[in-house]
């Protein structure tokens, strides 16, 4: 059988896990295992459950090339079949050269492609902007019946608003 | 808030303008580390560790205080950590990004160690400039880092929940919120002693204090679950009469390998923390790094390492 996830050497290591009830079983070679963190040492002894951490993914699927045909390159030299293999971007500027590329890859990852800042990076642009945070932290914390932080949460808001 | 062992917050940073570290040669990256260790040190008061220069135990000793990742310990070339003096402040130079800014704290304390790590992040960004865009916020050689760029952990002891099983319900629940359960030692690694962390898996599209705030809340549901599991558990005698024992071995044991070590010490937390035995638990917690077996190796110096530790174990309680 081969490796799972780079379709060329012989699979050594199998492992199964299960997310949100959906199990799924994958079969690696040793370098891939390795790459992937995946190991003898990874799986927790006592608790009995054979999840694992690390990556919940595996590289192929996550960077996947929105087109194919002759490869950019960014001016840091790196491809993005490059990142593809290794899972890391060159430089900064990678990520505005392969910005359609990795849209795909960050909403896999993280859920989401836009950034939110601080609340007082956004302070200094726009002092509305944080107490409309603090309004969404108020509800949150008042849907998570956590009524103590969503007080405190209301005159910190107060305090602001009359300033 | 008995069950936390300590709080961690560590922020990943590259310098605008400098390739990241996969697209460096050697020399580059030793030039880069140098630069960062004397800007760096301009805003504090921090030891220089040049890690290519440290032997197997040290950089392993290291690790087991937290203050650098495995694989930092590991893949030490061109590689350099900024120390401070409370030993709660660790900056690595050169991991996988070029500065890994972390502050560790005993206890559950995400409030304090949050404020302490923004702090020198912010004073680092003045001198150094962190790659930074509005609409990706920090920017991080792997892309599953991008954003806040930080990793918020809190390391937790849950014996009860490792006992009946319970744990093994947590990686889900986790999930569904963002979150992931970890090993002792961050990604991939055991969980030894009952002790897990749980840290945010997510970097984009929440803000800092979100996932803060998020992780405080899990933590708080979690320790309700330990707390109220741990209480049937002591109801039986059986459990009583094994934290007792093991308070017993640790007391008059001669010699003692560490895991042994580890294993009765959890059973001395569980005992501690619910009242079953007096002991302090931050004295177990101090003593659970100490016994590990890097830095039992620095201070047996030479003597029977397992003796050393049972006489540091039976000297301390």
């Amino acid at each position: 059988m081969l490796c799972d996830n780079c379709k060329k050497n012989k699979a050594t290591t199998y492992f199964k896990k299960t997310v949100n009830g959906e199990t799924t079983e994958t079969f690696l070679c040793e370098d891939c295992a390795k790459k992937l963190g995946i190991g003898a040492g990874m799986m927790f002894k006592n608790g009995g459950f054979a999840d694992f951490d690390g990556f919940d993914f595996f590289l192929p699927d996550l960077f996947k090339p929105t087109r194919l045909g002759t490869e950019k390159k960014c001016e840091c030299g790196r491809t993005f079949s490059e990142i593809a293999k290794t899972g890391l971007v060159g430089c900064e500027k990678c990520y505005e050269t392969f910005k359609k590329e990795l849209a795909s890859t960050l909403r896999k990852m993280h859920g989401a492609t836009t950034h939110k800042p601080r609340i007082e990076a956004s302070k200094k642009a726009d002092p509305q902007a944080e107490i409309k945070a603090l309004r969404d932290r108020m509800s949150r914390a008042i849907k998570e019946e956590n009524f103590e932080e969503a007080a405190r949460l209301r005159d910190e808001i107060k305090a602001r608003e009359e300033k | 808030m008995k069950n936390a062992v300590s709080t961690r917050i560590r922020f990943a940073r590259n310098l605008a303008g400098v390739k990241f570290l996969s697209s460096m040669t050697s020399k580059e990256k030793r030039e880069l580390l140098l630069r960062i260790k004397d800007e760096a040190k301009k805003t504090g008061d921090f030891d220089f560790i040049d890690m290519s220069a440290l032997s197997d135990i040290r950089a392993g000793e290291l690790v087991e205080k937290h203050l650098i990742s495995p694989e930092f310990g590991e893949n030490r070339e061109d590689c350099g950590v900024l120390l401070s003096k409370d030993g709660e402040t660790s900056i690595m130079i050169n991991e996988e990004d070029h500065l890994r800014i972390q502050v560790i704290m005993p206890g559950e304390c995400l409030e304090e160690t949050f404020r302490k790590a923004k702090e020198l992040e912010k004073q680092l960004d003045e001198v150094l400039h962190f790659a930074y865009s509005e609409e990706l916020g920090y920017l991080t050689h792997c892309p599953s880092n991008i954003g806040t760029g930080m990793r918020a952990s809190v390391m937790i002891h849950l014996p009860a929940m490792t006992e009946t099983g319970a744990i093994g319900r947590l990686p889900s629940v986790l999930s569904q919120n963002g979150l992931t359960l970890r090993g002792l030692y961050g990604e991939g690694t055991r969980a030894g002693g009952a002790i897990y962390q749980i840290s945010n898996r997510v970097s984009l599209g929440l803000s800092e204090e979100e996932i803060i705030e998020r992780l405080s809340a899990m933590v708080k549901k979690i320790e309700e679950t330990e707390n109220s599991l741990a209480k049937k558990l002591f109801e039986n005698e059986q459990t009583v009469d094994r934290v007792s024992r093991a308070l017993g071995i640790l007391k008059y044991a001669r010699s003692i390998s560490s895991s042994e070590a580890l294993k009765l010490l959890s059973d001395v937390r569980f005992g501690a923390e619910n009242g079953v035995l007096d002991n302090d638990i931050s004295v177990i917690d101090k003593l659970s790094y100490e016994v590990q077996p890097c830095s039992m190796e620095i201070a047996a110096d030479g003597k029977n390492r397992d003796a050393v530790r049972a006489d540091k174990i039976r000297n301390t309680l």
